[in-house]
This record gives C-alpha cells, structure tokens and sequence, in this order.
C-alpha cells in the first residue's frame, strides 16, 4: 500500500432485493442486469476514489438481505468506517427495515461510524411508495447523509461514494492528514470496540 | 381447469413442508398457489402416521401405474416427489436427502427445534433466495453418481498436483479447516485439518453453492454455511475467490468467524504460488471430463471406478468407437446411471459373500459390469455383443490401467 491512499471499510445493509449488490456493482465495475443472483453471505470489492487530496481505497462489503443472515451482518460492519443503508423507494416495508439496520447500528455498530441512506430505484420513482421529503428527513435527523439512487440508470451512485468520501476525509476523528497530504484512516479508534465486542457474541 | 394444473403436467414435482403443513418451498409454481395441496400432503402423511401409531416409521412413498409419490420424513420438516420419470424409489428418496442436507446448509438443525417448538413457523421466508441452489440441487445430483458418496476429482500429472499441495502447506494457517482448489464441477485439491475429514455430502453442498451462484466468481465472498457432517447445528465460514478468468476456486473454510483477513491472507499466497501452473490446469480442466479414448479401455462404452476411499472417476459420456457422433443424449447416460445404481446396490446386499464380488447385466444394448472388491468398486458398461470371456479380458485390462494411472487420477 503506498502513502498516497488511505483504505476505508464500507458496509451495505439492508432487506433482500433493494439492490445492494446492484449498486456496487455500478460503482465498481460500472455494470448493470436486471436478474443478477440473491448474494449469500457477503462479498468483497474494492474500488479506488480519486480526491483532490489524495486516493481512497474503498473496501466494500456487500451483504446478503435475506432475515437469515441479519444475525451475521454484525461481523461485517463491526469493521467498518462506514454504512450504507439500502431501501428501495418503491417498497415500503423497505424503507421500516433500513430504519431497523440504523437503530441496530447505533446499538451495537462501531462508534464514529458514517452513516449514508440510499433510496433505490430512482428509475421507478412513479411507484414511489416512500416520499423523498420523509426519508431525506430521517436522514438529517440521524446526521446521515442521503442520496437517491438507481443502479440501472447510474443516477447518483457516484456522488453516494464520493460524498462518503469526503465524509470520511472530513471526520478527523477516524482519518489523519499526513504531511504529503495523504489520508489515513486510524483503524485502532474505529475498530477496536467493534472486533472485542463481536468475538464476545459469537463465542 | 384448476389454475395449478400447469405446473402438474411436469415430469418431477418437489416440495418441500413442515409438518404443520406449512409450504417451505416447490420447484414449479407458487408456494402460495399450492398451500391447499400440499396441506392435503401433509394430512395424508400425518393420517398414516397416526393410524399405525406406535411403529416408529412414516410413510414412504405411495404408487399408481406411472407415478411414483416419494416421501421423506424428518422430525419437522417433509420432503416430497411427484415423479412420472423412470427414476427408483431409492434414487429419488436419495436426492430428498439431499434437499435436506441443502436446507440444514442453509438454516442449520436449529430450524428443527425452532418448529418443533413453534409449528406454524414460517420457513419458507428463511429459505429466501435459494430456490434456483435447490433446483440445481435437483438436476445435478440427477446426473452424478450421488449413489457412490463421492466426487471425482481433475485427471492430472502427480508432480503439478503436489506443487499444489505444497502451496497450500505454505500458506497454512491454524483457522483453516478445510481448503479446496476446485471448479464447480472438478476437485483439483482438498485440504483438511490434521484429524479432520471432509463428508462427500459437504462436498456436494458446496458444489452446489459453486454451481448455482455464478457470482462468486467475480468478488471474493466471505459466507457462512453450515456441513451438516461436520456439526449440523452452526456455521463455518467460507472463504471463496475465483482466479481470474478461469472456472478455478480458492475455497478455505474456517471455524472461526473473525478468520476473514487471515485467510484472504492465505488464500492470496496459495494463488501467487500456483499462478506459473494456472495455464497447464485450464488445460487439465478443459479435458475433463476426459474421453474414453485416452484410457486403456477396449471395449467399454463408460466406466465408474472408485477405489477405498471417497473419490470416483469415470470418463465422459463419448462412444468408445465412434468419437465423431455427437455426445449421446442425457436420457441414455441417464439411463447407464440408472442401471449402475440398481447394480451397486444389489452388490451391497450382496457384500456378506465378502471378497471377490462380480455381476454382469445383460440389457438390450449394454452389458453392466460390476465388480466389488474390497479395494475398489467398478461399474461399466460394454457392448452387449461381446463374449463374458472377452468381458473379463477387457475388465482386467482397464483395471491394470486403473492402476497404473490411479495417481494422476485422484487425490492422495
């Protein structure tokens, strides 16, 4: 890893079928299908963001969103620097989930954790069952960032990892600027509690 | 015309229910669609259960003159098979098993307890976006040998076969339990922890996991799933990543649920280390499975070999003499599958003759040879115009063969 980039863990959560995996795989690889597979478990990208101050390398962790896996999710974001909660504007019951992952997180996440909402489906917004109004002011009530999105047409995926981006430069808490204007993301604040706390609940 | 009737007319129906009656999954249809009838399924098996209560059995299969109705009955849950296929009663019941292995796989045996103690429970919602593993549970354990409980491995030189190995004792780690270099239809190479050892059904299980979920090989994958041979009540987690442009899978599975860096760890220096072999094993793998041709086996239109152990090997599905036609169809190798099974299995009753085991079938266009010993089992099958005489030839022939090329052929 050289000294020009700094690494940050990222987590999607949410029901199964918003299109977590859809949403990654546009940011990742810019690619796109309408039947892509339920993911099992949870897998690994990576993609790099260019700043202006530097790279970030993102680690993304995708989970699966069906209930039985809910149990295991806490190992994937115990890590991370950052989650992104997944609803698809169409589904209501979508939209009540996402705001059950928020509440997990606040109970049991990682502390520092940045937290940004993405609306789903942007394309279908005719059968918009969640108004924008309402999920945008859940999200400034959590200080969360929110983005609509849609996988399919590329609307705002960009700017939802970009955003998490500046997020994650921006919190000094969690990254430190270093002299040739390189980020770092301090891992010890982030992820110790995390890590403790998860060997003690699958014990 | 009832509405479901379509789904009716298939060849093979399976459902899946809890004992309360509950709909888990169906491969044709709408669970919903169907709750009247697969209700009525489970009233017929908790009917006969109750009239001859006291006998620990349930029912196993009922019958008309072309359909068979295979049940398997576990302590919560049933698994069912309309079938009006020539499929046996026991290589259907077979495959119910291991839809059931599938679904402890998926929800560990904690789901048995759960419904045993909250029979309206809903599992079909748990079973959520495995319906097309399951389907593919179904059609490859239809046209594999399932009834040999093994796998078969990639035919390859020894001397690459151990360079792998190395690579993987190189990068060891104390968390792996099992390792695996695999494509989702060929075993390259299995580890297992010293003491450990890996059941042919686990195997099966996450060959299923390879095979129905073509997005593993794009991103690297950190699952739990649960071996039921290895402890049916948790989950073990597996690593899995896919070389890049090509069908071969790293697969280290652990016990531990924080072993992710570490074995991504292991994983990248077991690839770096085997990267200089990746072009003679994209070689090895297009030729599997081999043609009957490259082995020493006059006479034989297919073989199935499987010495001690849990590993079998057999050719692919090519005429000996006549390599230009096409590929015979699925139902003949269907129906040689079929064949090998109904001899097996009388072998198996036959095993208190102890020692030299021999049974030859005679059909109308095959002879099925099957021969057990205690070192190895062989099943093939020849064309029915050749002499007995000239059968034990040939038969002495390819396992001098066998012999001879048993290290490439399989693991160590």
């Amino acid at each position: 890893m050289d000294d020009n980039s700094a690494q940050a863990k990222v987590v999607l959560l949410g029901e199964a079928g918003v299109g977590k995996s859809s949403i990654v795989l546009r940011f990742v690889a810019d690619t796109y299908h309408s039947d892509i597979e339920p993911t099992i478990g949870a897998s690994f990208l990576s993609k790099i963001v260019n700043l202006s101050e530097g790279t970030i390398k993102f680690g993304i962790w995708d989970t699966a969103g069906q209930e039985r896996y809910h149990s295991l999710a806490r190992m994937y974001y115990a890590e991370a620097v950052a989650a992104i909660l997944v609803y698809d504007i169409t589904n209501r019951k979508s939209y009540e989930a996402m705001k059950n992952w928020h509440k997990e997180l606040v109970e049991q996440g990682p502390k520092n954790l940045i937290v940004a909402i993405a609306g789903n489906k942007e394309d279908l917004v005719e059968k918009e069952q969640v108004e924008m109004e309402e999920a945008k002011s859940f999200a400034e009530s959590i200080g969360a960032i929110y983005k609509k999105t849609s996988a399919k047409t590329r609307y705002g995926i960009e700017q939802l990892f970009k955003e998490i981006a500046i997020k994650i430069k921006d919190n000094r808490s969690i990254v430190t600027r270093e002299k040739r204007g390189s980020i770092r993301v301090t891992s010890a604040v982030s992820q110790q509690p995390g890590v403790a706390k998860e060997k003690k609940c699958c014990s | 015309m009832d509405p479901h009737a379509k789904s009716f007319q298939k060849k093979k129906l399976f459902y899946v229910l809890t004992s309360a009656g509950k709909p888990v999954w169906t491969r044709y249809g709408e669970c919903a669609d169907l709750a009247v009838f697969i209700g009525a399924l489970a009233a017929i098996i908790f009917k006969f259960q109750s009239y001859y209560n006291g006998v620990k059995d349930s029912l196993r299969y009922l019958r008309t003159s072309d359909t068979y109705i295979v049940i398997l009955c576990t302590e919560a849950l049933y698994y069912v098979c309309i079938s009006r296929g020539k499929d046996s009663i026991e290589s259907i019941y077979h495959q119910l098993e291991m839809l059931h292995a599938k679904v402890l796989s998926t929800l560990t045996s904690s789901i048995t307890q759960t419904l045993l103690s909250r029979p309206g429970f809903d599992v079909g919602n748990l079973m959520g976006g495995t319906h097309d593993a399951l389907d593919t549970l179904i059609r490859t354990s239809a046209i594999s040998p399932c009834f040999l409980e093994g796998f078969m491995p990639v035919r390859m030189p020894i001397s690459q076969r151990s360079q792998i190995s190395q690579a993987f004792k190189n990068s060891n780690h104390e968390d792996i339990l099992y390792g695996f270099l695999m494509t989702p239809e060929f075993m390259i190479y299995k580890y297992c922890r010293r003491g450990e050892q890996i059941h042919p059904i686990d195997i099966f299980l996450l060959t299923n996991l390879l095979t129905s979920y073509a997005s593993l090989r794009s991103t690297m994958s950190w699952t739990p799933i649960c071996l039921p041979n290895y402890n049916n009540e948790g989950f073990v987690y597996a690593y899995i990543t896919f070389i890049q442009d090509t069908k071969i899978g790293i697969i280290l599975i652990s016990d531990n649920a924080s072993a992710f860096k570490d074995l991504k760890f292991c994983a990248d220096g077991i690839e770096k280390e085997i990267v200089s072999l990746i072009p003679v094993l994209m070689d090895a793998i297009r030729m599997m499975p081999y043609s009957i041709t490259t082995c020493e086996a006059a006479d034989f239109k297919h073989f199935l070999y499987m010495p001690k152990g849990d590993q079998y090997s057999m050719p692919s599905f090519y005429p000996s003499t006549r390599t230009i036609l096409a590929e015979i169809p699925i139902e003949c190798y269907k129906k040689t599958l079929r064949r090998y099974y109904s001899a097996f299995k009388l072998s198996k009753c036959a095993e208190y003759f102890k020692g030299y085991y021999v049974r030859i079938d005679i059909y109308r266009n095959e002879q099925i040879v099957c021969i057990r010993q205690p070192e190895y089992t062989l099943l093939g099958s020849i064309s029915p115009l050749i002499s007995s005489a000239s059968v034990v030839q040939s038969v002495n022939q390819l396992l001098r063969w066998l012999k001879s090329e048993e290290q490439n052929l399989f693991i160590k």
